[in-house]
């Protein structure tokens, strides 16, 4: 029982002042000891069943079943998402099509830590400061959803919600080791000090790569997460992680032997992360959330001698005025220096009536400078501002409103609102029939605004205009339409969620060719960036799930659609000059599935998960690639040692029993450049919890 | 009904004159909780129509005090229950403001109880309406391993054939939260008990987290569990237990010092809901859910 400082001056006076008396509230706490309050409106998150989008939510139980052991591969789960290993560093997730090896259109959010780019938008899954086992769940939102995740929920947001320091294993050491150079080492320890709960996290993690690609992986993270609990109403979350390493780069020019030496990229990515979550009262809370990223990305390498970069025959055959025929010129891929530092305050409230609303503001700060794609630039950056608010109102017994807007001011492009309305019919308590509208801008990335790099000559000569951003580039855009139905069986564990969707993508920025640039280099052409491409995607998707138990579960989700639109290849192509505008019909496979299917017997697991991914277009790098289907599966096996320690042992396999698939690259005599052969791992790990 | 009784208790006072001896209300600690309570327990007395002439003091000042033989013990507290049962062993004793489980091991010969936990059968048989609503039909109750009187209890439960009853039995060493969740998944509801390892500070805080995180509702035992994220809470207010107290005390007083027949008894109680758990959970609210007192 608690003591009490001020009781006796209290109990004098009781007698005398009635009103010095406790509240009930506090009279009752004494009693039946304080429980925090821990609902809050925020908390009192949409089941999905009032959902304003289609949302896919998978849980660790389900991630530790698929076997994967990358991030990024678990949106193979997600209806309408591929994935990609652009190379064995190089993850690439989009929703419905039109990707490539940097996707630029999906918001990721760690704990409400956005970590996609400064420089592309792109989100390196290599560096997210957290492992695979961190994850406690991940939350997909498919389509546009800006004003409830915020800049760059384009195409898609990902919520991914990190284990509670208080609820995650005491210790926990993981060794794991593989074919293709698969290794990784991991010690994850969570306490508490006084009121501060923590984890600390420490890996490293290697791969080879693909075959014969210079793509391999050496990589170590840290990382410290903390929540600081004042009282029951106010506590601190902290995240601070950081990532340094090497990752093997393919060549610049693959057709020229003599171009650029071998090079590596070198990484150092840090955050730090600060969140202070206040509980108004159980119906309403503010949360003031910072962070800040920065990323130091460095791939620059040296040609070769200019003559044999030219590919001349001999020394001689380089002009005088071009300076020496032995210079060499320095070029890379993803060379640059980023910072982001992002500040926003939100308050939300349930009134009793039903009706929660979530509004907020926030500004963000990007910055950076890049030898590689505008060395001349120095330091860009963009100051952005944004308001949002969802508002969700119960409309009877039988309906769900939900209407939200995001509203983003920044100082290189005009202001930008991207509204979200949807209308939800409650079938019955268990089942749901939605539709829904949406429209999101992006804005573009600060190398997409910047990009300009021309190669001179130690004497100042134009060499080449590599690339160049057209002036003027505007916000890509998307309006989304869907009708959902999402519904779950009252007495039996049978779940699914299904939706018929149409996107139309207008003002996407792409790279094309400019055949005559009005550039006196040596081959007279330039890669512009600019909006070039429309498009629109409709389909039907969705997901069936029979859960009777946690780990024992089978998992089926779909997608059939369809891609229509165009895109200009060209300009300027002779003769005499026209446009090329090629149609777009195969940006997105016509058809994906997958099955997870999971059985967990005494202290056994088995898993095996089959996918296929129809045709499709990867764009930039990546090639049209044949239709696949590939077989994973693992087993698992828990030791129970005494006192709450448990050994974990885990075989795992990735395209069983196929020879091999190409899901990036592929050439046009379906040669396989990157073959996706079977892979293999064995991991044990010790667990005390 | 009670205070039917205790008008009808006071006319016979009034008219018949008894002899039972003092009332002396003890508390366990010299707080402001207790304090509050002990007044409550005199206006209640007041109000009920008993001329209270009842002595509050604290544990330390009333230790091997002489009492009469007659006098009766009120004791508000574990700690006041434990100690003055065992120093007057011969005394009419009433202990209140406590846990079933907190009752001492070695009683008096004489003695009533008003507690503050709920019967268990009455949180079961009010998450029975819950479970209607859900795919599940599984009841979990976690318990720590050395609750003995509560696992007891547990045992006692009665439940219709077709409801499972699950009861993690929580370790000392062990926090509860970080185990329940293989309990949660199946769980169709989760019933709180007066379990201080398990509800209470941080602790009940992660369990509250656990359950709805796999959606689960929680039934609490008290009004702070309605804030604190239950869907349902079954409880006594702390003014019907002052209440309950003070017609103990009447009715010791109108039976001149006799037992009642009965030791242990319940305040009257309420079952409330959080109406946002319910909607952010798809429950309905059953006919007459919210708060009213009942017998």
């Amino acid at each position: 029982m608690k003591k009490n400082n001020k009781p006796l001056l209290c109990f004098l006076m009781l007698g005398l002042t009635p009103q010095c008396g406790w509240s009930d509230e506090l009279f009752e706490d004494e009693f039946f000891s304080e429980l925090p309050v821990i609902t809050s409106a925020s908390r009192l998150n949409q089941s999905v069943l009032s959902s304003p989008s289609a949302v896919t939510v998978i849980d660790s139980a389900m991630i530790r079943a698929s076997g994967f052991i990358e991030i990024a591969d678990i949106f193979r789960l997600v209806p309408g998402f591929q994935v990609a290993h652009a190379d064995g560093n190089t993850y690439a997730v989009i929703n419905h099509g039109d990707g490539w090896e940097y996707p630029n259109r999906m918001q990721l959010l760690i704990d409400g830590r956005s970590t996609y780019t400064s420089a592309l938008s792109a989100i390196d899954w290599n560096t997210l400061g957290i492992q695979i086992e961190d994850i406690d769940r991940i939350e997909v939102v498919r389509g546009p959803a800006a004003s409830a995740y915020g800049a760059n929920s384009f195409a898609g947001a990902i919520n991914v919600i990190t284990k509670a320091p208080e609820l995650d294993d005491k210790w926990h050491l993981g060794y794991r080791t593989g074919n293709h150079g698969e290794r990784q080492l991991l010690l994850r320890h969570s306490g508490e000090v006084d009121n501060l709960n923590y984890r600390l996290s420490a890996a490293t993690r290697d791969n080879d790569g693909f075959q014969d690609y210079r793509d391999s992986r050496d990589l170590d993270d840290v990382a410290l997460t903390g929540r600081y609990t004042f009282n029951t109403q106010n506590s601190v979350f902290a995240h601070f992680s950081a990532t340094s390493g090497e990752a093997g780069m393919p060549p610049i020019d693959s057709s020229n032997p003599t171009s650029f030496y071998d090079r590596d990229r070198d990484t150092d990515a840090i955050s730090a992360h600060l969140r202070w979550d206040h509980l108004i009262s159980d119906s309403q809370e503010l949360k003031v959330n910072f962070y800040h990223n920065f990323r130091d990305e460095d791939d620059m390498t040296e040609s070769y001698p200019l003559w044999q970069l030219l590919e001349l025959p001999d020394p001689a055959f380089v002009p005088g005025f071009v300076g020496s025929p032995n210079q060499t010129i320095l070029a890379g891929e993803r060379a640059y220096k980023s910072h982001r530092s992002d500040l926003e305050l939100q308050y939300s409230e349930i009134l009793d009536s039903g009706l929660q609303y979530v509004v907020g503001f926030g500004g963000r700060y990007d910055s950076m400078e890049s030898k590689a794609f505008f060395p001349d630039k120095g330091r860009a950056s963009n100051t952005s501002y944004r308001a949002f608010a969802n508002v969700q109102v119960p409309l009877g017994d039988k309906f769900t409103g939900n209407a939200g807007g995001f509203y983003e001011v920044n100082r290189t492009d005009e202001p930008h609102f991207s509204p979200r309305l949807s209308l939800t019919w409650h079938i019955k308590e268990t089942q749901s029939l939605r539709i829904g509208y949406s429209k999101a801008y992006r804005i573009p990335s600060l190398l997409e605004e910047n990009l300009d790099l021309s190669v001179y000559s130690e004497t100042g000569v134009l060499l080449d205009a590599v690339y160049l951003g057209d002036t003027g580039i505007e916000a890509e855009r998307v309006k989304a339409l869907d009708i959902g139905y999402v519904g779950r069986l009252e007495k039996f564990p049978l779940s699914w969620e299904v939706r018929a969707y149409k996107e139309e993508y207008d003002n996407v920025i792409d790279f094309y060719n400019d055949d005559d640039a009005g550039v006196a280099d040596f081959d007279g052409d330039l890669t512009r960036l600019g909006n070039v491409t429309q498009s629109q995607m409709y389909g039907f998707e969705g997901s069936v799930l029979y859960r009777p138990e946690e780990n024992s579960f089978i998992r089926f989700h779909f997608n059939r659609g369809h891609e229509t639109g165009t895109y200009i290849k060209e300009i300027n192509e002779p003769d005499p000059p026209f446009t090329d505008i090629e149609s777009l019909h195969s940006g997105a496979p016509r058809k994906s599935y997958g099955i997870l299917a999971a059985k967990a017997i005494d202290t056994w697991q088995f898993n095996i998960g089959l996918y296929h991914v129809g045709t499709m277009q990867w764009f930039d790098r990546g090639d049209k690639v044949d239709s696949y289907t590939r077989l994973d599966a693992s087993v698992i096996k828990r030791v129970p040692l005494s006192g709450g320690e448990e050994l974990v042992f885990k075989l795992g396999g990735q395209n069983i029993g196929n020879e091999k698939y190409s899901e990036f690259i592929q050439d046009d005599d379906d040669n396989y450049l990157l073959e996706f052969e079977p892979r293999y791992y064995f991991s044990v790990s010790y667990r005390l919890f | 009904m009670t205070r039917l009784l205790a008008v009808f208790s006071l006319l016979f006072c009034v008219l018949n004159p008894v002899q039972a001896g003092s009332v002396h209300i003890v508390l366990s600690e010299q707080n402001q909780a207790y304090q509050q309570a002990a007044r409550n327990i005199q206006a209640a007395l007041k109000q009920q129509g008993f001329d209270d002439a009842s002595q509050i003091s604290n544990l330390a000042e009333f230790s091997n005090q002489s009492l009469n033989a007659d006098d009766l013990i009120v004791s508000l507290g574990a700690s006041a229950s434990q100690k003055l049962s065992n120093t007057y062993p011969e005394h009419r004793h009433l202990f209140s403001y406590i846990d079933k489980s907190a009752l001492p091991a070695t009683p008096p010969k004489n003695w009533e109880a008003v507690l503050l936990d709920q019967p268990l059968q009455r949180l079961v048989d009010t998450s029975l309406d819950i479970l209607k609503q859900g795919p599940s039909n599984t009841l979990v109750i976690a318990v720590s391993a050395g609750n003995i009187t509560l696992r007891e209890d547990i045992t006692q439960v009665k439940l219709p054939e077709h409801i499972k009853l699950e009861v993690l039995v929580v370790d000392e060493d062990t926090e509860p939260a970080k185990i329940i969740d293989k309990a949660l998944f199946n769980a169709g509801a989760l019933i709180a008990v007066r379990d201080k390892h398990i509800w209470s500070g941080e602790n009940a805080k992660w369990m509250l987290y656990q359950s709805y995180k796999y959606s689960v509702p929680v039934i609490g035992y008290s009004k702070s569990f309605l804030k604190a994220g239950a869907l349902v809470s079954v409880y006594a207010s702390l003014a019907e237990t002052a209440n309950a107290t003070a017609a103990r005390i009447l009715d010791w007083h109108t039976q001149q010092g006799k037992p009642s027949g009965e030791r242990i008894h319940y305040p009257r109680y309420a079952i409330e809901y959080n109406k946002n758990i319910a909607r952010a959970l798809k429950i309905t609210i059953p006919e007459g859910g919210q708060a009213n007192v009942r017998d």
